[in-house]
């Protein structure tokens, strides 16, 4: 659909000239002179309070439940509920932006708005050779940052319904993504500001001082909420803002793969096509009940490429992990989960508590970016059939060298799991040829540690190197052995007896595995023992040789009866038996 | 006791010389060595636990030849209780030498040794003392993560005359393990011969045909002239310079004893390819 330019004249033009409104606004509240004045003094709060006081009333409607993608043709557009679906051959120069109920876009000379559930043009205005920064609209006004495109500075425009221009400024600095509520422009700038500027006579009639970046005003649920990293919201405990006393919502410290970001720095315009930052990114819906701060469902959602991962608000722990066919490239935070979407145009429901799938969309083309606005879209619980386990197994051993960092965080988390699952899936990683050195370093760390899982341990280690059935890869003997041995698994005796005499597993896991026979090993095991010890006593050439060939000396005179220790005993007599080790026994066979 | 050391024993338990029998002249005891044989004497040696005895000692039985054979039990036990590499390179060359069966389950462990020399000498030494338990070794051995060991137990099995590792050695073959076909050709029954003619086409036709060999010119009695016809038919069949060329040098190489219904097959499909 081509936009239509509207046959209203633009007003801004008789007020192109001020680039610095000065007015007086009547009431109470505190007067500033100029907007974006850097001489501005601190008032603790008691102008935002004001304007907060203000708005309160004032009707701030959702933003439309709608998903948007973007490509060469155009933009395609579907309801979150399946309704409205359209297309438009508007092409934007950045990404969308869905506000209030319209979709912005900036194209060749115009930012153009459309109807969030049409697709159709509502408006237009010249958008002066600049890029569309950001948007908010309150269904009555609309506010465009706008940025310049060399030197920095910005123009900042208040447009109504019909697509006039009620309010210009100009100004060198760079302002963030504004919103609007109640005829008043909330509008982030220096990364530590929110003017409050009345789109009626250009006044700022307040400002929030916040002690963290502050580079977004958004309309989450009917509140605005300021910030980057966090979130604070306008309401009546916004004046404590400054002291740290506002309502904010932020999420827990926590080191997360490729260090995604809930919000990207506001002050640019972003790109059309989605970027790497558009994979790795954290989604949230701030949300404040009875005072307590937190976000919907106390979930939030950290993407990498293909994995998708839900953490507790409050402590950051792993609630569930998907593994999706292809990398997000963007989404939201709705009510009740996340809605995600890929390039090939699929867009998922993901519900909160369990990560289960309680929808989805084909946009039914590949795009090149998508955003999502959840507006009031609830997402439906949706069942998981996978443990944490099984679903960090999932994930951890997709062959993708992409997802590295992601699956290196998911192994450890797999650590945590008691699950007997955990155990199977670090054992197949073990095995893998195709798994990472340091992923295998870890797994096998982990294995090693493991107190359950022990079937899934026997099962492994009944296997051994066999080059005619493809067996290339044995099982990490070492770490199994250790962890069989802690759970004193004497089931486990037999296998590592036969992995003892097996010169395809390592020296240290051989040594690994004759340490926990001296533990597990019965008279079953004699003869194993004693092979190995007749092969090495004399030909050990390795700390780690060495040290096994005394574990099974131990192992022997324990489990061996009379003959196990006259083996010891004669061994530790014999000149040909290597120094170390018969220093080592001298007393073994006596014992 | 006189010893002298003999470098090729170590040479060959290192694989530095081909795994092929032992000239008769070097077989050949030397004349009084099996007098000098003195099995107490050998034992108190061997189980001195001095590197110097212990050698001269194995170097006695070595050269008593099979005049040694008595000795067999004293090399085993040795290898039992263990000793250094050195010297369990030496007593396992000795147990190749002496070929005597029941010193295969002494041998046996030392396949699976950590040190590669150490392998090898055992797959070398099973592969000449035989018998079930030298088997089953060699048989294992296959499965080995050493490609040396997986191609002398391949070899080893054919000389064994093995045919229960025949089903092991196709597996081997199709594995990579070119020896294997050496020995599938020597120890091959129907159906396992025709299963062995299906690998043509799959596997290097110069691997094929030390198989093919071991098919064509086995002796009537082990094996039927069917199953010789059946595999001068799959050859023809395939019509290509490299068989026509094989089948020529098997006609040329035909034993005038051999099977003449065979080589007349042979004679046609060689006139039928060179036309």
């Amino acid at each position: 659909m081509r936009h239509e330019r509207p046959m209203r004249r633009h007003r801004w033009a008789k007020l192109a000239a001020i680039g610095v409104l000065l007015g007086a606004c009547g009431g109470a509240a505190p007067q500033l002179d100029l907007a974006f004045n850097r001489d501005w003094q601190n008032d603790a709060g008691a102008s935002i309070s004001a304007v907060e006081k203000r708005v309160r009333g004032a009707e701030l409607p959702p933003n439309a439940a709608v998903v948007v993608g973007v490509n060469p043709n155009g933009m395609i557009g579907v309801g979150l509920d399946g309704t409205g679906r359209w297309k438009s051959k508007v092409g934007p120069e950045s990404r969308p932006i869905i506000t209030g109920s319209l979709v912005v876009v900036s194209e060749g000379p115009d930012v153009i708005a459309l109807d969030a559930k049409t697709g159709k043009q509502r408006w237009s205005v010249p958008n002066e050779g600049h890029q569309l920064r950001g948007a908010g609209s309150d269904g009555k006004l609309t506010v465009l940052s706008l940025a310049r495109r060399a030197g920095g500075g910005s123009v900042l425009l208040g447009v109504d319904a019909t697509g006039g221009v009620v309010r210009r400024i100009e100004t060198s600095e760079n302002l963030g993504r504004p919103a609007v509520k109640g005829g008043v422009a909330f509008v982030p700038w220096r990364k530590q500001y929110v003017s409050a500027i009345e789109l009626d006579s250009g006044d700022e009639i307040g400002r929030l001082l916040l002690r963290e970046r502050v580079t977004h005003a958004v309309n989450v649920g009917g509140f605005l909420y300021f910030g980057e990293a966090g979130l604070v919201r306008l309401d009546e405990r916004i004046g404590g803002a400054t002291s740290g006393n506002a309502n904010r919502v932020g999420l827990p410290e926590r080191t997360l793969p490729g260090d995604p970001e809930w919000f990207q720095d506001g002050t640019n315009p972003t790109p059309t096509t989605a970027t790497a930052r558009d994979r790795v990114r954290l989604y949230a819906r701030p949300r404040i009940e009875a005072g307590n701060p937190t976000t919907d469902s106390d979930r939030y959602l950290a993407t990498y490429f293909r994995i998708a991962m839900a953490l507790d608000s409050t402590t950051g722990g792993l609630a569930w992990v998907r593994t999706l066919p292809e990398s997000v490239i963007g989404g939201a935070a709705a009510q009740g989960g996340f809605v995600v979407c890929d390039a090939d145009g699929n867009v998922r429901m993901l519900d909160a508590a369990t990560g289960g799938e309680a929808g989805s969309l084909a946009l039914g083309e590949v795009i090149q970016s998508c955003v999502v606005s959840p507006g009031e879209y609830q997402v439906l619980g949706a069942k998981n059939e996978l443990s944490l386990a099984e679903q960090l197994g999932t994930a951890v051993e997709l062959d993708d060298t992409e997802m590295a960092a992601a699956q290196e965080f998911l192994l450890t988390e797999l650590g945590k799991e008691r699950d007997p699952a955990a155990t199977k899936t670090l054992v197949k990683l073990a095995r893998n040829p195709r798994t990472q050195p340091a992923m295998l370093q870890e797994a096998r760390r982990l294995i090693a540690e493991r107190r359950t899982g022990a079937e899934f341990m026997l099962e492994a280690l009944k296997e051994q190197y066999d080059f005619l059935s493809d067996v290339l890869q044995g099982p990490p003997v070492g770490p199994l052995a250790d962890a069989l041995a802690a759970m004193n698994e004497k089931r486990a005796a037999p296998l590592l007896a036969r992995h003892l005499n097996d010169p395809a597993n390592t020296p240290d896991d051989v040594k690994r595995a004759a340490h926990a026979l001296t533990k597990l090993a019965t008279s079953n095991e004699v003869d194993q023992l004693e092979t190995f010890f007749a092969l090495y006593r004399a030909t050990a050439d390795s700390p780690e040789l060495i040290a096994a060939t005394i574990d099974v000396a131990r192992a022997l005179v324990k489990v061996g009866g009379e003959d196990g220790r006259e083996v010891v005993r004669k061994a530790a007599l014999d000149p040909l038996t290597r120094a170390e080790i018969r220093q080592a026994i001298a007393k073994l066979g006596s014992s | 006791m006189v010893a002298t050391f003999r470098p090729w024993i170590l040479a060959a338990t290192l694989g530095l010389v081909a795994a092929a029998p032992v000239s008769s002249a070097e077989a050949q005891p030397k004349p009084g060595a099996a007098a000098a044989l003195d099995l107490e004497e050998l034992k108190e040696e061997l189980e001195s636990g001095v590197t110097r005895r212990v050698r001269d000692a194995l170097e006695d039985v070595y050269e008593a030849g099979d005049a040694g054979k008595p000795a067999a039990p004293l090399v085993d036990e040795l290898l039992r209780r263990g000793a250094s590499a050195p010297l369990v390179l030496q007593a396992l060359g000795v147990v190749q030498k002496l070929s005597v069966p029941a010193s295969s389950a002494a041998a046996a462990p030392y396949l699976r040794h950590r040190s590669a020399d150490v392998r090898y000498a055992a797959v070398l030494a099973l592969g000449s003392t035989g018998g079930p338990r030298a088997v089953r070794a060699l048989r294992s051995g296959l499965r080995s993560s050493d490609s040396q060991v997986r191609r002398g137990s391949a070899t080893a099995l054919g000389e064994l005359d093995a045919p229960e590792a025949v089903a092991d050695l196709l597996a081997a073959l199709q594995h990579g393990i070119g020896e294997a076909a050496i020995s599938v050709g020597k120890l091959c029954q129907p159906p396992d011969c025709g299963k062995f003619t299906e690998l043509l086409g799959k596997q290097s036709f110069r691997l094929m045909t030390a198989g093919f060999d071991g098919i064509l010119f086995r002796p009537k009695a082990k094996l039927k002239d069917e199953v010789k016809l059946a595999l001068v038919a799959r050859l023809r069949s395939e019509a290509s310079p490299e068989v026509a060329r094989y089948l020529k040098g098997v006609a040329q190489r035909w034993p005038k004893d051999g099977s003449r219904k065979v080589k007349r097959a042979i004679d046609e499909a060689v006139k039928e390819l060179n036309q």
